[in-house]
């Protein structure tokens, strides 16, 4: 800042009229798809998700902006593989202490997807006073909306933990990366898989025929049918799932798969509905990280399985501690797993309820299918899908 | 839910056997009926096949 130009030069011509139309118009694209900012020398560099709404509202900003902040420069840039655009605002000193306020305008989400992410990510921490039934209820409600927006095929419903609201095909890509192979997704009607997990934990379970399995966060039923196939018609597979949608659509798409080893009921795996030493397999997919008291969860395991029974789950797990922007409020999946335990903690916890022969093993290539599941931050920097394994101990 | 199958159940609760109740069956499937804790006296719904074990606090 040269001294012949003191601050003033610095300052917002807006009108009020103008800021409003601002904030109706092209700020609600700008925040839903802002993806982070850079500070520069003197300004910022704002990364947004690049799509065709952003430019255009990129466009619209900036033409504002460049008559109301004419102290600053701007520039817009996409390129390959056009997956993030960036907006560059730089000038003079003073210019990034004014833009600060619209960095914390992007930052505050509140649109009518955030209100329920608020809700899912507020309930999780245990010091506002929010209870631990209210997040389970929260979550429930996010389920049911993919349940009931997959049962109509439309894509655009809520996501649940680990996918938004996605399409057939996207199911079955999301799918494959899981690990489910084309035998796995030929088996079942497409309608049981909603692409909500992070891997194939009937793959893991090395079941046998005759065993009862029991699937926690069972969804749409798409691994307890896996399971079915495995186990046979001497087999048993239970399906405990605590979203009331969930349950009948799984229902429905028994009667379609036609299996009758397989059966749903309505309950919570912290509070398993199953009698004590009933179970040979417990199998899960990406499940367990929305349980707050996920100790409970692994207790509940080890009370339902017979001795020498096993625990063989697909869950994500946190490799480094989220930030902040990412607890707060950011998305829904974000929201889900802000709570995740650690490898160490799955370990260690495991461990403790009086499991053997712990495995928890990070699946290879689980970032790619990590990172379909957010559009605007890459979490496969925080988070990775894992393979855990344990065993009751025979007496 | 299957009627034979409800050696495997238990109350969420305090893990009490239930008692079965049918109001509606077809063949092994049970569509409509309770299932009654006797040690802690909470009742749950079968509705359409499905028994409804959510905690009391959870249920709608």
């Amino acid at each position: 800042m040269s001294e012949r130009h003191p601050k003033p030069e610095v300052r917002c011509t807006v009108t009020e009229e103008e800021e409003g139309r601002r904030r109706r118009e092209e700020l609600p694209t700008l925040k839903r798809s802002y993806a982070g900012h850079d500070e520069v020398r003197d300004g910022y560099t704002l990364k947004f998700l690049d799509t065709e709404e952003t430019l255009a509202s990129l466009l619209t900003f900036v033409s504002r902006e460049r008559s109301c902040c004419s102290f600053a420069r701007y520039s817009i840039s996409s390129s390959p593989p056009y997956d993030e655009v960036r907006l560059w605002i730089e000038g003079p000193e003073g210019t990034k202490e004014h833009f600060q306020e619209l960095i914390e305008e992007l930052e505050t989400d509140d649109g009518p997807e955030a209100v329920s992410n608020e809700r899912l990510g507020a309930a999780g921490s245990d010091d506002d006073g929010v209870s631990s039934i209210e997040r389970r209820r929260a979550v429930r409600e996010q389920y049911a909306d993919v349940a009931e927006s997959s049962a109509s095929e439309d894509s655009d419903g809520n996501g649940g933990c680990c996918t938004d609201g996605v399409s057939s095909e996207q199911v079955e890509e999301l799918s494959r990366m899981m690990g489910y192979s084309e035998g796995d997704l030929e088996a079942v009607e497409a309608d049981a898989n909603l692409g909500l997990g992070c891997g194939n934990p009937t793959a893991l379970a090395d079941l046998e025929e005759g065993e009862v399995v029991l699937d926690l966060g069972s969804g749409g039923g798409f691994d307890c049918f896996l399971a079915a196939e495995e186990v046979g018609p001497d087999g048993q597979v239970i399906g405990v799932d605590m979203t009331p949608e969930m349950v009948e659509r799984a229902r429905e798409n028994r009667r379609e798969n036609g299996f009758s080893n397989v059966e749903f009921r309505l309950g919570e795996i912290e509070n398993l509905p199953v009698a004590d030493e009933s179970v040979d397999t417990a199998i899960s997919n990406c499940v367990v990280n929305l349980s707050d008291d996920k100790s409970r969860v692994y207790e509940e395991v080890y009370r339902v399985l017979s001795p020498g029974g096993r625990l063989a789950i697909s869950d994500v797990v946190v490799t480094t501690e989220l930030p902040d922007e990412l607890k707060d409020g950011g998305s829904s999946v974000a929201s889900c797993i802000a709570g995740g335990f650690s490898i160490d903690e799955v370990r260690s916890t495991l461990e403790e309820t009086g499991f053997e022969d712990v495995e928890v093993e990070p699946k290879e290539d689980s970032d790619e299918l990590i990172r379909e599941w957010d559009g605007e931050r890459d979490l496969s920097d925080y988070l990775v899908s894992a393979y855990i394994r344990g065993r009751k101990p025979e007496s | 839910m299957r009627e034979s199958l409800n050696d495997i159940l238990c109350c969420p609760v305090c893990k009490g056997d239930l008692e079965l109740e049918i109001t509606e069956q077809e063949g092994d499937d049970v569509l409509e009926g309770t299932l009654h804790c006797g040690e802690c006296d909470e009742t749950y719904e079968i509705t359409d096949g499905i028994p409804d074990l959510l905690p009391p606090e959870m249920q709608d």
